[in-house]
């Protein structure tokens, strides 16, 4: 009987203890943020390039770590969006002018899709389709779309452009070429 | 500011969302969640977060921009256009309360030149907001006080409306916009 009181007051005190514990330690709640474009652009600038391993919509197997010792400019894209198929015409031209920088794009859509769409609309450089998770997860889907990675042949992520800075295709493309020029120079 | 019709439905949603919770807290998940589609297809019809923001709040500069401009051009005396200026702010608070909500707390986070045309826009609106007010002291319309403090007496009520609206609401809008208006302009007194 006294050890059954001893046990009961125990788990009195214990289940009241845990209580106060956890109130103390649950109080707070903490607010959801997500980093602002400034704060994402900064943790991926010096940063080395994810490497990513995929097949383009030609089958073709693409693995990013293969561009090492040219730059690199990852794109990514979707068919509906329209500033998207603006600047593709722009890569096309700096991908025809420099023949050292290589453009790998990632595309939100199916290969059948992509398939269509580049029969009518030439893109001459890869496009590695459903790219939904690569983009939403380590390639920072708040960044907006289009997005654009620009890689040094040392495969270090040097400049990172979000949605928001890709306004004018033909300004885009002139900072690009800068920029190129720029690092190989 | 014309949007296609999915467009305005994103914004709506958007608005609801980032007033609900700001707008640092609200993802492109959270947007595409809620609107039961996948996150990609949002990119059909924005290109990110920022965008959404500009466009509802420049949207909603632009609604009293237009509205405070059709009316001053009105032949109308000094206090008539005062009295339809609040009806119209009253009126474009109860449309977008939401929107309001977005604009007073998440106005900070636009970027250049969005930050700057709402910076430019708000202060002609309260320019010409303090010269109806003015003109209609200088008519002896308007009680004699310092009209600054007149317009920032009008402006504060008009502004924080949206969270009153949309905590308490009122049915009947008319009845709502008369009070509004006659509080505003003739006090609480009974006289």
């Amino acid at each position: 009987m006294k050890t059954s009181i001893t046990t009961l007051i125990l788990f009195l005190i214990l289940s009241l203890s845990t209580t106060v514990f956890s109130q103390d330690h649950f109080l707070v709640e903490l607010p959801k943020r997500t980093p602002d474009v400034a704060t994402m652009v900064r943790s991926y600038e010096g940063t080395a390039v994810i490497p990513v391993m995929a097949n383009d919509i030609e089958g073709k197997e693409q693995f990013i770590g293969n561009y090492q010792g040219d730059n690199l400019i990852l794109y990514f894209w979707k068919i509906g969006n329209p500033r998207s198929v603006e600047l593709l015409n722009n890569l096309n031209l700096l991908k025809q002018k420099y023949s050292d920088l290589n453009v790998v794009s990632f595309a939100l859509d199916s290969k059948e899709d992509l398939l269509a769409f580049t029969q009518s609309f030439e893109v001459n450089f890869p496009i590695i389709p459903n790219a939904e998770i690569l983009s939403e997860g380590p390639y920072g889907g708040e960044l907006g779309m289009p997005k654009l990675f620009f890689i040094d042949d040392k495969g270090i992520t040097k400049w990172v452009f979000p949605a928001q800075e890709l306004n004018g295709a033909m300004d885009v493309s002139n900072i690009l070429s800068i920029l190129h020029e720029q690092v190989t120079h | 500011m014309k949007f296609s019709p999915r467009k305005t439905e994103i914004l709506k949603v958007a608005a609801h969302l980032f007033n609900e919770m700001g707008f640092k807290a609200v993802s492109m998940r959270d947007l595409a969640s809620e609107m039961e589609i996948k996150a990609s297809s949002l990119y059909n019809h924005i290109s990110s977060k920022e965008e959404i923001l500009t466009d509802i709040i420049l949207h909603i500069g632009d609604e009293f921009t237009d509205g405070i401009d059709g009316i001053i051009q009105k032949d109308l005396s000094f206090v008539d256009k005062l009295q339809q200026v609040i009806k119209m702010h009253v009126n474009v608070v109860i449309n977008y309360p939401d929107e309001i909500g977005v604009l007073n707390n998440d106005w900070k986070h636009l970027s250049d030149p969005a930050r700057t045309r709402l910076v430019t826009m708000r202060s002609e609106y309260e320019d010409k907001f303090r010269s109806i007010i003015k003109q209609g002291i200088k008519e002896d319309h308007l009680i004699d006080v310092n009209p600054e403090i007149m317009l920032f007496s009008i402006l504060s009520t008009l502004r924080s409306m949206n969270a009153w609206y949309l905590k308490r609401g009122e049915d009947n809008i008319d009845t709502l916009t008369d009070q509004v208006v006659r509080i505003l302009l003739r006090g609480v007194l009974n006289k």
